[in-house]
């Protein structure tokens, strides 16, 4: 092959406040390779992707970018474009109701004097489409096609530019197996045409099978660089998590022997929509007073398995509650059952920015202090301070607005609400999601007092460390399936990557 | 709390707080605009009209008032007291009904019409604006169709007794009703569970969801409130006409949430009061009173409440930026580390 340097990034670094998120990255793409660069959740991936990009300017790090022998500066999106880099984004994001040409060229359609004419947008698709050999109905609208015709369509849309360097954003996320196969195909035949494409993702079978050469990145620093011919998912596993990591991951837990509060047998369950990951076989147990992690990759389905039990998503399949079968549940019923659920999304789907600090609080328990309906504010008064001052939420008026709080004092907020309604199970999505460090290690004491108090707990979270230290069991969810369950003294971080990016089955 | 606090808690701060200040401030100053202009302005009898017409129309505002804050609204509020002031008329002369069956029929068919409005909303999700504009053409056309264009009349006597009683300043049972009326929602809406919950459905209503509260009953239950509460209206100007005209509420569905909004409920829902809701109708009701006192074409009517309309709505999107800077300056809390993760690195 021959070895033509593409680009090359030489001592590239970033920092956000005391955060480095890029430390002195030194890395080459050469023509028409794929190549992958890994790395667990903060890794870095993300910023290198937005410096390469143009999203961050050139100009905001420190370092250099150069590409065909010169140093080039990107300004903006448009600017790396311009230069031959484009980039497919993660989700995918298709108009249905224009026509797939329309869809590939949307932002920089062809116009003749400033005038759109649907006839060239197509005939201009056409070309594109034959040039990179992609099976696309490019005049047909975009509601036809399928999941991996829509990514086929994202993707010519980042070859409209005609660049030579395309980064693909953990394209497989929300893809099935056959769908990702298809993707796989495209690539290599865009490798054909001489494209470097720069892959990023989680998923370590899919760099074996489909890329020449994998970088791994660890707290914004290179750690790992492979060539093909010396691919190993257990060389890529241990590097993604470092092994300094594995000092604290020694926490002995005894075995939890209280009975089952919570069975899931062979639930399946899908959400309408686009981007959402169909749930099949999920088998898991909740023990009372045991914290239980639910780990795998982001878009495995791990968030809809605490929708299924929050009964926000309707499920087929075994659902026992205390010993009693429920077929169907809806969110007032669960809550009623003691189950509190705080999900990832605390702006839109926590926070009530209309209400006050207090009320914030009280949501969804006012017959604490009400009779007959009637509430007794003082009383309100009362318990959500004191609630929020037992969690440490910082603030300097409890009358304020949920606004003015801070990340982690916004959660905190949200667990004082989850907590007054003395809940049996308590299910958090990512709760420690930008959450500085130090009111995380405050979240974490929260979690585990609200543990000792008997109350279970279903914790999902990106950050392995973070699910390791602080539950007793972990499940591992991948595809939308239970793939493996371990206590926590039986498995590491890496049981949980192996399972949940595929490389073990 | 401590008193002692710096400027973001200053009295200023705390004064802009308060969502009816705009209006207040706005109904003192009109009123007074219009009694330098004609000294006749703040009269008994003035006052008195006034005060009539906005009974009317704030009955309406309290049911529309809960739906806005539940984030929803009704456009066909108007056309529905109009029907039912026809319907029950005909009940009570026509079909000979006796004249409380016949009302409280009427006020019964209103939370009819509201409970499909809510139903058409809630389960077959249809948008608000359309089942309701919907539901406008329908009532409007009912009312051509129940009166044949011809008012309703004479009415039975006791009718009268109810629009013409002299006890209440000369303005008939529909003041008592009204005070009634405001008193309860404005209890309802803060001092009881049911209200918080509408402030946090129309909050965010997968928020409600997800903390157990039934969103769909709430809000059907505001639409079934907002089509009684028609109901009794459009009875109440039938009372005081003495007759089921077929002009009853004609156009009433934009006064009232012009009113509403004006008054501090958000379109948006969760923000808003009952006595604000209520002071924006009285707002809007003065400066058009005061208008045709001062002897201006009546057209200019209509021109007055679309500006107060918009300006009412810009000054409260004012107020709240003017808040947020206010407050942000202030704010020490804001970490740097943590926006950049919030939003950069994950």
């Amino acid at each position: 092959m021959p070895l033509n340097k593409i680009l090359e990034v030489q001592d590239l670094s970033k920092s956000f406040g005391n955060v480095d998120a890029l430390q002195k990255v030194n890395l080459t793409f050469f023509e028409a390779e794929i190549h992958a660069v890994l790395g667990q959740n903060g890794a870095g991936k993300s910023t290198l992707v937005k410096l390469l990009t143009g999203l961050y300017e050139t100009k905001s790090a420190t370092g250099k970018l150069i590409m065909g022998g010169n140093e080039i500066e990107l300004r903006s999106v448009s600017d790396a474009r311009n230069k031959g880099i484009a980039y497919v984004p993660q989700e995918i994001e298709i108009v249905d109701n224009l026509t797939v040409a329309e869809n590939i060229f949307a932002g920089q359609l062809p116009t003749h004097h400033n005038i759109f004419s649907l006839k060239n947008t197509i005939k201009a698709a056409q070309e594109l489409v034959e040039k990179y050999e992609l099976n696309l109905p490019v005049s047909s609208f975009a509601s036809n096609l399928s999941t991996a015709q829509r990514q086929t369509t994202m993707i010519a849309r980042g070859l409209a530019s005609n660049p030579s360097i395309l980064i693909l954003d953990e394209p497989t996320t929300s893809l099935s197996k056959e769908d990702a196969e298809v993707l796989a195909r495209t690539m290599r035949t865009l490798r054909t045409k001489n494209v470097t494409m720069i892959y990023i993702t989680h998923r370590i079978p899919e760099v074996m099978n489909l890329c020449d050469r994998a970088t791994v990145l660890r707290d914004g620093k290179v750690v790992l660089e492979l060539d093909k011919k010396e691919f190993s998912s257990e060389k890529i596993i241990n590097s993604m998590i470092g092994r300094s990591l594995s000092a604290d991951g020694n926490v002995k837990k005894e075995k939890n022997k209280s009975k089952d509060i919570l069975v899931l047998e062979n639930i399946s369950a899908e959400r309408k929509g686009p981007q959402s990951i169909a749930l099949t076989n999920i088998n898991l147990k909740v023990k009372e007073g045991e914290i239980v992690g639910l780990g795998g990759l982001v878009g495995s389905g791990r968030s809809e398995v605490l929708d299924v039990i929050s009964g926000r998503l309707p499920f087929t399949g075994k659902m026992i509650w205390q010993d009693k079968v429920l077929t169907s549940t809806n969110p007032s019923e669960m809550r009623k059952n003691g189950i509190f659920y705080l999900t990832e999304d605390r702006k839109r789907e926590g926070l009530l920015f209309n209400l006050n600090l207090k009320k914030n609080v009280t949501a969804g328990s006012l017959d604490l202090f009400s009779k007959f309906g009637f509430l007794n504010e003082n009383k309100e008064s009362e318990i959500a301070v004191a609630s929020m001052k037992a969690l440490s939420v910082k603030t300097k008026n409890f009358s304020s607005e949920p606004s003015n709080l801070s990340g982690g004092n916004q959660q905190k907020l949200l667990l004082a609400r989850a907590l007054i309604a003395n809940p049996k199970i308590l299910l958090l999505d990512e709760p420690t999601k930008g959450v500085d460090v130090g009111a995380r290690q405050e979240i974490y004491r929260i979690i585990h007092e609200v543990q000792k108090s008997g109350t279970s707990v279903i914790v999902v979270s990106s950050d392995l460390d973070e699910l390791l230290a602080l539950v007793d069991r972990v499940i591992v969810i991948s595809n939308g399936t239970t793939v493996d369950e371990f206590e926590r003294a039986d498995g590491d971080e890496s049981r949980i990557l192996k399972f949940g990016t595929g490389v073990s089955k | 709390m401590s008193h002692k606090k710096k400027t973001s808690e200053g009295f200023f701060y705390r004064l802009l707080a308060v969502p009816e200040l705009g209006v207040v401030v706005a109904l003192v100053v009109s009123a007074a605009i219009f009694q330098s202009f004609r000294p006749v302005f703040l009269s008994g009898q003035v006052i008195g009209s006034i005060v009539q017409a906005v009974t009317f129309v704030s009955i309406i505002g309290v049911g529309q008032a809960f739906l806005l804050i539940s984030g929803n609204f009704d456009l066909s509020v108007g056309a529905v007291a109009g029907l039912i002031a026809i319907v029950s008329g005909k009940l009570m002369t026509t079909a000979g009904w006796p004249v409380w069956l016949a009302l409280l029929a009427g006020i019964f068919l209103g939370g009819l019409i509201g409970a499909i409005n809510g139903f058409m909303v809630t389960r077959a999700g249809v948008p608000a604006f359309i089942q309701t504009l919907g539901m406008l053409f329908v009532s409007q056309g009912m009312i051509q169709v129940v009166s044949q264009g011809y008012p309703v009349y004479p009415l039975p006597k006791v009718i009268t007794t109810i629009g013409d009683n002299t006890s209440f300043l000369n303005l008939g049972w529909n003041l008592p009703i009204w005070i009634f009326v405001c008193l309860v929602g404005d209890f309802v809406i803060r001092k009881t569970t049911v209200g918080r919950n509408l402030y946090i459905i129309g909050g965010n209503s997968e928020v409600a969801r997800i903390v157990g509260i039934n969103v769909k009953k709430y809000q059907l239950a505001c639409f079934i409130l907002a089509g009684s509460l028609s109901a009794l209206s459009g009875e109440l100007v039938m009372a005081s006409l003495n007759a089921g005209a077929p002009s009853i509420g004609t156009g009433w569905e934009l006064t009232v949430i012009a009113g509403t909004v004006v008054g501090g409920v958000s379109l948006f829902g969760g923000v808003g009061t009952i006595a604000g809701g209520i002071l924006g109708v009285l707002l809007i009701q003065c400066v058009q009173s005061g208008l045709v006192t001062s002897g201006l074409s009546p057209n200019f009517q209509l021109i007055a409440v679309g500006f107060i309309l918009v300006l009412a709505v810009f000054l409260d999107v004012y107020r709240r930026k003017y808040r947020n800077t206010m407050r942000k300056s202030n704010d020490e809390e804001l970490n740097d580390q943590e926006a950049v993760k919030a939003k950069g690195v994950i």
